[in-house]
């Protein structure tokens, strides 16, 4: 969109003109009642500049488009004046994604431009998880006076000179499914994947009584694993992904029996939109990019995936394969990220954040009518259907919800991610509630993925004894001591697939 | 807290500021008489410019050096402004001299800044307190007719510049450069202000030091009437800014 | 058309003002030749004050047209902010906020702050459990009988031992004081029995 203002700045000189001509009136100075033509000069001035047309061309280039996270990357912007008018002054704000900070540079930037001139600019942003979306880059031009303003949007588009190149290029690329748009000078977007190691798999829940423990498949950790390409292998089961990263062909295996129907369940509620520290991506852009990565993971798989999006509105999209489905489903979860969180919270806005005692009751009440509807919804869809909750857990919508959904047959597994902090008493006490939710969930034999931000999502890993983390080895011992004590059924089977696990 | 503090100041640009105080020293010098009252001018103007120094090496980190740079520059534009008050003339011409003076310090005390939200008043009232000057002068009769012309050109380039810096630092903040932009616009304002002093000069040469009566309120008449008539100009702008896209 | 465009106008004005000023100028050179011819443009008076009465009118009208239109009318409206991101609250700001030790503090009500009671009793009974790995009401019991903790004002805060002298005293003056103190001890005596008797479990 584009805005033309007078940004009325030389009305001034009219003053000047009053001034100096009632002085050289009063004290009988002509001398001061000529001075003031020069300031009708510049009264004039803006009446005679002429109006530039804004034509500007815009590529972006970043060192990594799929860093990881944490990576610093550096972000290179080019503009160049189409038109056939002079720029002489040109203001250019480029639009960083939403929640990735600016660690280096400024991605502000002044030019003058003659037709077919360009000017280059850069900054530095830290990659976090997630797919983070660059916005059109804003420019404000003034004529020479300074008494006009333009002001317009700019998206990145294709630098003339890289085409060229990209031509050259497709002759000798390989065909095949490419997954992101890696067109010189058209960066977009970020793409910091989520790395997934392990999939859960089917559970039975504990209505399909005693077989809980012999199952083995009941712990959740069974994987898929990748091994090289070979010659014939479905082309469906190439990770695309790590072939856009790191330039290999590489096949997805699959061992046992995986989930066959998964809602994925994103906790986008507003108490739940809480983030480690200033600078960071918040505890729901987290989930959502996991979510995007699960997505991928088990459509690849074969599995049918559904979407359902709990926060100030309840979104729904029923299970269902293949290509079309899966760029729905991507679609729902990023707009549903950059919907509600967006552009409009930016300048500065105060929080929403309700008082402790007030989020905690609306999530009493409305956890009820959250899980409510998830479970009204997937009776409506066929068949039982597995749950995975991606929630951070810092209320007991997580555990409420799981409960109802487990009750009514669905079995759940959960994904959290850690966005407590130690720097603050509160977000300690956050910290010691989370880790005692993700507890009772395993208790009631329900996978729980702790998972930080930036590291690999790894169910295997919840119950693996990893040196140096005080918490998890007691929590393995309390695995053990918390299911030996209220457990009935099987108990000796439970002990015997413990061993199994480590 | 919560919220994400900006990192970028949204302060007056450096170099749209630096060319502004140029402009209002310059201002303040073509207002003087004596060679001494020059000097005390060009002593204050490397006062001013230390002074700004200073702001830019505090915003790149030298904390300490930006400090010493404040209080030397700071020292040396109060001992200008304090030898100015005690210049051995008559009441009225060490008034313009002072106000000449004030003119370019009050204008950097709002484009440092001393506070954000009072830069335009400081702008405003340095910038009057040069036309005060000017004013003086022009009824003392104790400069020439040029030195006058193009004292008020120097005068509205500042504030022009002022505006600019202000506008600058408001977009795109002090941590971008903005020379390149800050000179065009310094080109095009400049070369106003010379066809300007070029035709006032050119109309009248030298004026005698009274005009007959008819010829002063004719001239006058016509300074109104062709300043109305830009100020319609003015009008029809703001109406249609779309000219043309 | 009844009433003339602007444009009109201002040219009209413009070549109105060009006249003007040619026409001074016209004078004045007459005025230093031939001074006589303009002997019958004199009038009585000769009074500069007629041309500063007249003056001082169309200053007057113009300072009122430029302050009806405002000097600078202009809204500059700011451009993005691109730096920061939204403004999201860190995780646990809310027990922060409620607890902090500002003197001026919002008042808590009494139902508040049996939700915060309640909330850090319900921690504490979960962290025990975890931690000592007995049933649930074992760990209520501990929690009620203030076993838990050495810590006075935190057993006192959850169960039924009785609050240190100086938390009474508090509490008569400014209760609400009192109340974010024992609460914010509660959650420390909490935060480091979760953690300490993980280093415990180790061994």
């Amino acid at each position: 969109m584009t805005t033309i203002e007078r940004t009325q700045r030389w009305r001034t000189a009219f003053v000047f003109v009053l001034v100096t001509s009632a002085a050289g009136v009063y004290l009988e100075r002509p001398a001061l009642l000529l001075s003031s033509a020069v300031a009708l000069a510049y009264a004039a001035y803006p009446l005679v500049t002429p109006t530039p047309t804004v034509d500007l061309a815009l590529s972006r280039t970043v060192t990594e488009e799929t860093p990881a996270h944490g990576e610093s990357v550096t972000v290179t912007v080019t503009a160049t004046n189409t038109g056939t008018r002079t720029l002489p002054d040109l203001r250019l704000v480029d639009g960083v994604p939403t929640y990735l900070t600016v660690t280096d540079g400024t991605p502000r930037h002044t030019a003058a431009l003659r037709p077919g001139a360009s000017t280059t600019f850069e900054y530095a942003v830290d990659a976090k998880s997630g797919t983070h979306r660059f916005e059109p880059a804003t420019a404000v031009v003034y004529d020479v006076s300074g008494g006009t303003r333009i002001r317009t949007e700019v998206e990145a588009g294709r630098d003339p000179e890289a085409e060229m190149e990209r031509e050259r290029e497709t002759e000798t690329e390989t065909r095949g499914e490419r997954e992101t748009e890696s067109g010189t000078g058209a960066t977009d977007r970020l793409d910091c994947a989520v790395a997934v190691e392990t999939l859960p798999t089917r559970r039975q829940t504990r209505r399909q009584t005693g077989r809980t423990a012999v199952d083995a498949s009941g712990t959740g950790i069974e994987f898929y694993q990748t091994r090289a390409h070979q010659p014939g292998d479905p082309s469906n089961r190439i990770d695309w992904r790590r072939f856009a990263r790191t330039g290999e062909l590489t096949t997805v295996e699959f061992r046992a029996e995986r989930l066959r129907t998964v809602v994925l369940c994103v906790d986008a509620r507003a108490s739940a939109r809480r983030r480690k520290r200033p600078g960071e991506p918040d505890a729901v852009a987290y989930s959502i990019a996991a979510a995007t990565e699960l997505l991928r993971a088990l459509l690849v798989a074969g599995e049918r995936v559904g979407v359902a999006v709990v926060g100030d509105e309840f979104e729904w999209l029923a299970p269902d394969r293949g290509g079309h489905h899966r760029a729905e489903a991507s679609q729902l979860l990023r707009t549903h990220r950059e919907g509600s969180s967006g552009r409009e919270e930016r300048p500065g806005s105060t929080p929403k954040s309700a008082s402790q005692s007030q989020s905690q009751s609306e999530s009493g009440s409305q956890s009820e009518t959250h899980s409510e509807r998830i479970q009204q919804l997937l009776v409506r869809s066929q068949g039982a259907a597995d749950v995975l909750l991606l929630s951070p857990l810092l209320d007991d919508f997580g555990v409420t919800a799981t409960e109802r959904l487990e009750a009514h047959g669905h079995p759940v597994t959960v994904l959290s991610p850690d966005v407590t902090t130690t720097e603050t008493l509160g977000g300690e006490l956050a910290r010691v509630e989370r880790r005692n939710r993700v507890r009772s969930l395993r208790e009631r034999r329900v996978p729980v993925c702790d998972w930080t931000p930036g590291d690999p999502v790894d169910w295997q890993r919840a119950t693996k004894n990893r040196p140096g983390t005080t918490g998890q080895r007691s929590e393995v011992g309390e695995d053990l001591l918390g299911v030996a004590e209220g457990r009935q059924e099987a108990a000796e089977g439970q002990s015997s697939d413990e061993r199994g696990w480590s | 807290m919560a919220t994400t503090r900006s990192q970028r100041t949204t302060r007056p640009s450096y170099a749209s500021s630096a060319i502004a105080l140029l402009a209002a020293v310059c201002a303040a010098g073509l207002t003087t008489t004596h060679p001494v009252q020059r000097t005390l001018v060009a002593i204050e103007a490397l006062g001013v410019f230390v002074v700004l120094l200073s702001a830019v090496g505090r915003q790149r980190g030298h904390r300490l050096g930006g400090l010493s740079l404040l209080l030397a520059g700071g020292g040396v534009v109060g001992l200008a402004l304090g030898l100015s008050t005690v210049f051995p003339a008559g009441l009225v011409e060490r008034g313009a001299l002072v106000s000449g003076m004030l003119g370019p310090v009050v204008l950097l005390l709002g484009l440092y800044p001393v506070r954000e939200t009072l830069t335009r008043h400081f702008t405003g009232v340095g910038i009057a307190l040069l036309v005060g000057a000017i004013v003086i002068r022009g009824w003392l009769q104790g400069i020439g007719q040029l030195q006058l012309l193009a004292a008020v050109a120097l005068t509205l380039l500042a504030w022009d510049l002022a505006e600019q810096a202000v506008t600058l630092g408001r977009d795109v903040g002090r941590g971008a450069r903005t020379v390149i932009v800050s000179l065009t616009h310094t080109a095009g304002s400049l070369l106003v202000g010379l066809f300007g002093v070029a035709v006032a000069a050119g109309i009248y040469g030298v004026p005698p030091s009274t005009l007959p009566l008819a010829a002063l309120a004719l001239l006058l008449a016509g300074t109104l009437v062709l300043g109305l008539a830009l100020y319609l100009g003015h009008l029809e702008q703001a109406q249609n800014p779309v000219e043309r896209l | 058309m009844n009433r003339p465009s602007r444009t009109t106008v201002r040219r009209w004005t413009t070549l109105a003002g060009g006249v003007l000023v040619v026409a001074a100028v016209l004078v004045t050179g007459i005025s230093r030749v031939e001074p006589r011819l303009l002997a019958p443009l004199r009038w009585p008076g000769d009074d500069v004050l007629l041309v500063a009465g007249f003056f001082t009118l169309t200053f007057t009208a113009g300072t009122l047209l430029l302050t009806l239109d405002g000097l600078v009318t202009d809204d500059e409206p700011t451009l993005p902010d691109p730096e920061t991101t939204p403004a999201i609250p860190r995780a646990g700001s809310e027990f922060d906020r409620l607890v902090d030790g500002r003197v001026l503090s919002r008042r808590l009500g009494t139902d508040e702050r049996e939700r915060v009671r309640s909330r850090l009793r319900h921690t504490a009974v979960e962290t025990v459990r975890r931690r000592e790995g007995v049933p649930r009401e074992r760990a209520a019991d501990l929690v009620e009988r203030g076993e838990w903790t050495d810590d006075t004002t935190a057993a006192a805060f959850l169960g039924q031992p009785a609050r240190p002298r100086a938390v009474r005293l508090c509490d008569r003056v400014a209760s609400g004081v009192a109340f974010r103190h024992e609460a914010r001890r509660t959650a420390q005596e909490i935060v480091t029995y979760a953690t300490e008797n993980a280093n415990e479990g180790e061994g």
